[in-house]
């Protein structure tokens, strides 16, 4: 879409005066992007967990708007590969849970400063997307999934018994001390006056500020060359490699980079919970952001977010519903509604896959193009009906 | 097209931003207001209670609400179908009186707790220590649940009650039996009742010494995570030292295994007498299942040291004659247990398993800690708890240790009974309550020396 204005072409060039306007509007474009969603993260979990008649609807909690917002940079950086390089990986727990216990075990060796806690979490993670993107890269398509899968699988037994004396097996790593950020500030708390209305703990602050950092860089990768070369790979692998691309090298970096993304989360998720369930690195992990990545719209930007955000929505919180009643009224139609909830994301799941393909972003993208649509008819009419009535008179 | 898109996707961003500002900005208004009401209610609550605020301390209008956090799906639902039965019997109980708060609880009134009346929610765990982390910081964030009890798994109750330490928030431990919970993943805010790993071994190596003799050789299967691995140490440890036999080998089995023959066929082929199958769940059912099916019983003997009811369920007539440990039963024979088993009985026309009486017990402890205590503030409640002696649970006489939060108590040894012996709710026979004069450990000794409680604030 955009990497058309991302270079602009010679012609462009050669109008040297309009370029400069130009290059301020495409620099002006990737800082709205940031800057917007800068914006709504600093309200979500106001209008989520605090604003009076919305969350009082939404039922939403702190801790969840932060959860969403981790989530979600493993998302953005696991659709960066599936979504436009077009890789499915099955194994991405590997990095996932691999950076929360790098994390957590560096947090409780060495230094529990979040910082530290995130370099080296994601360094972890990068490190072992290079070796296993080294061998899983080898194949291609389902082979590729299994591959990834098989190696995620291994290093959840590695965790799970031979060392447990690191990770402390089934139990899950405990006793992660976080420490406090640039020894000031602690994230438990409050952030003071209006920002503490608006994001609620420094924590949420903490991981909003990669959020908006891991949009600002995959938005950055996505409307670079680089980024072009990877919807190249997408579109025709053989076809890349004959125009002279080094298709596997690019892959690798890919898969890096996406594993770094989902390090970043993973580091994050270790601060957020001062702990790491050994769950973190089992296959169902990798499952969920296949199906969140997809849910939201694979290849877009910011649909794998919302996928996020529907996804934890059902598991957390549509799950402790306790019986479905008709709003404003008390009739009950269903009880015990939250049992259901594997059932409902499921079928949502489904219907969005079988309706729109494209996700969520599909969806608004769709409603976005019919008032469009409306817009411009509903301008016609009216210019028509002006120049009939300027006929009459 | 692209070009198209995008000018339009600009301006629709723009008008979005100015939507989005005036939202946050009404947002923002509403806010300082609410605030104002915040610290002013925060005075009035101040009056008349000396304590910080802290966790969820002090509650907000005359609602208290307890978080019941029990597996609702997965391998141990039918238990945490039970666990919550006894939840709700407790809350009406503590709320109108009956059953324990009427006979055995001195200190609850049956009026609600603190002149607050006790509300609940319930989340699912799904015996997932990602979920149960999840669905507990929902109670404790969203519902501002003053307590929360649950967890029929150790992995679960341990990720639980590290949260619990962090938010400041009291955790009731339902059933979990590593040793790790009140051993090196012991916290400030968490009490546990049921014994653990290391107790059942002590309980059972006395019974089965006596039942089959000294100087035999056993031969161990055991889970391969947590709580597999302590509580095959538990077990190498006191058939060793106190039943005096001789172990030839102990081998791990991984988590999830449904097909344990090889294992079985080598644990016959070893000329072992006795064969202890330390699994639990689904897992213990299957792996007890295909052993009886194996013939085993007929050469060996075998030991299941941890019994839960849906094992006993699903390994039906499997399990006659086999010794192992129970959390509770309703045969015990005591003015308590007959007690909750009728009440429970009254309420939901079925008999209570042993995490059910758990979950009551621990319920109504912790209430009436608060009464002690005159207050929700956690600290005091704590110290109700700590080194608090009782004997009103049905266990006989007991105390609730302060430097580890582990329940000292007895411990119920129980033998399977035959299928033509069996009904709902009955599966065992009990042959021996091992006393805790004969249990347990110091405070400076076995899991009690790694565990450091953290701060009461």
């Amino acid at each position: 879409m955009s990497e058309k204005d991302a270079n602009p072409s010679a012609k462009d060039a050669l109008v040297g005066g309009t370029l400069f306007g130009r290059w301020e509007k495409l620099r002006g474009r990737e800082g709205t992007v940031v800057g917007i969603t800068a914006i709504l993260v600093a309200v979500f979990p106001y209008l989520f967990a605090r604003a009076p008649v919305v969350s009082g609807f939404l039922q939403g909690y702190q801790s969840l708007a932060t959860l969403i917002l981790i989530w979600g940079i493993f998302a953005i950086g696991f659709d960066l590969l599936l979504g436009y390089t077009g890789l499915l990986s099955f194994g991405h727990a590997a990095f996932w849970g691999g950076a929360a216990y790098a994390a957590g075990i560096v947090a409780k060796n060495v230094s529990g400063d979040p910082i530290v806690m995130v370099v080296s979490g994601t360094l972890f993670a990068v490190l072992l997307a290079w070796v296993l993107g080294f061998l899983s890269l080898r194949r291609g398509g389902i082979y590729f999934s299994i591959l990834t899968l098989a190696f995620a699988q291994m290093f959840y037994y590695m965790a799970a018994s031979p060392l447990a004396f690191l990770t402390n097996g089934e139990n899950g790593l405990t006793g992660v001390e976080v420490g406090s950020f640039l020894g000031v500030i602690h994230l438990e708390a409050d952030v003071p006056s209006i920002g503490g209305m608006l994001l609620g703990t420094w924590l949420y602050a903490f991981v909003g500020v990669f959020f908006v950092g891991a949009v600002a860089v995959a938005y950055r990768i996505l409307n670079s060359p680089y980024g072009m070369v990877f919807r190249a790979i997408r579109e025709n692998e053989q076809r890349a490699e004959f125009v002279g691309l080094n298709v596997w090298r690019y892959k690798l970096m890919a898969f890096i980079i996406s594993g770094g993304f989902a390090g970043v989360a993973g580091s994050l998720f270790t601060i957020h919970g001062a702990y790491v369930p050994l769950q973190s690195l089992f296959w169902t992990e990798s499952g969920d952001i296949v199906v969140m990545t997809v849910l939201g719209g694979a290849g877009s930007m910011f649909g794998p977010v919302l996928g996020v955000g529907l996804y934890l929505y059902i598991e957390n919180i549509v799950s402790t519903i306790q019986a479905l009643t008709i709003p404003f009224t008390g009739i009950v139609l269903v009880r015990d509604f939250g049992f259901y909830w594997h059932l409902l994301l499921g079928v949502v799941f489904v219907v969005v896959v079988w309706v729109v393909p494209d996700g969520l972003w599909g969806i608004l993208n769709r409603l976005r193009e019919l008032a469009v649509d409306l817009g411009s008819k509903a301008a016609k009419r009216l210019r028509a009906r002006s120049e009939n009535g300027g006929g009459g008179q | 097209m692209a070009r198209d898109n995008k000018s339009l996707n600009r301006r629709d961003v723009l008008k979005a931003t100015g939507a989005v500002g005036t939202a946050g900005l009404a947002g923002l208004a509403g806010c300082t207001g609410g605030g104002g009401d915040d610290s002013g209610g925060g005075g009035g609550g101040g009056g008349d209670d000396e304590y910080p605020a802290l966790g969820n301390f002090p509650i907000e209008g005359d609602t208290a609400t307890f978080g019941f956090n029990v597996p609702q799906s997965g391998p141990y639902a039918s238990e945490g179908e039970d666990e919550l039965r006894a939840y709700q019997l407790a809350v009406k109980h503590l709320n109108e009186g009956g059953g324990w708060v009427d006979s055995q609880f001195d200190d609850l009134s049956g009026d609600g707790v603190l002149g607050y009346t006790i509300d609940h929610v319930d989340g699912d765990t799904a015996t997932d220590a990602d979920q149960a982390r999840q669905s507990a910081s929902g109670m404790i964030q969203r519902d501002d649940a003053i307590m929360i009890s649950g967890g029929s798994s150790s992995a679960v109750a341990i990720a639980v009650q590290g949260l619990c330490q962090n938010e400041k928030v009291m955790f009731m431990c339902c059933l979990t039996h590593s040793n790790d919970t009140t051993g090196k993943d012991c916290v400030r805010y968490s009490f546990r009742e049921m014994f653990n790993a290391y107790m059942t071994g002590q309980a059972l190596a006395p019974v089965v010494r006596d039942a089959y003799g000294e100087d035999l050789q056993f031969y161990q299967l055991y889970a391969d995570y947590s709580w597999g691995q302590t509580q095959q140490a538990s077990m190498e440890q006191f058939m060793t030292d106190v039943a005096g036999w001789e172990q030839i080998e102990s081998v791990a089995t991984p988590l999830g295994t449904s097909d344990y023959s090889t294992y079985l066929s080598e644990a016959q082929s070893s000329g072992a007498d006795v064969l202890i199958l330390n699994h639990y769940g689904l897992d213990g059912a299957n792996s007890m299942q295909q052993a009886i099916d194996a013939g085993i019983d007929e050469d060996m003997e075998i030991l299941v040291p941890l019994y839960n009811r849906p094992m006993a369920e699903a390994a039906g007539g499997a399990i006659e004659g086999i010794y192992g440990t129970v959390a509770w039963d309703s045969q015990i024979d005591n003015t308590p247990s007959q007690e909750f088993t009728q009440a429970f009985r009254d309420e939901y026309d079925r008999t209570p398993s042993g995490p059910a009486q758990l979950a009551y017990a621990q319920t109504l402890q912790y209430a009436a800690a608060v009464e002690r205590a005159g207050t929700f503030y956690p600290p005091e409640v704590i110290r109700q708890l700590e080194d608090y002696e009782y004997d009103n649970i049905g266990m006989g006489a007991e105390t609730m240790r302060g430097c580890d939060h582990q329940a000292q108590r007895d411990v119920p040894v129980v033998q399977g009974l035959p299928a033509s012996e069996q009904s709902e709710g009955t599966y065992f026979n009990i042959v021996n309550i091992t006393s805790r004069d004969d249990l347990g450990y110091a405070c400076d000794a076995g899991p009690a020396a790694e565990c450091e409680l953290g701060s009461y604030e």
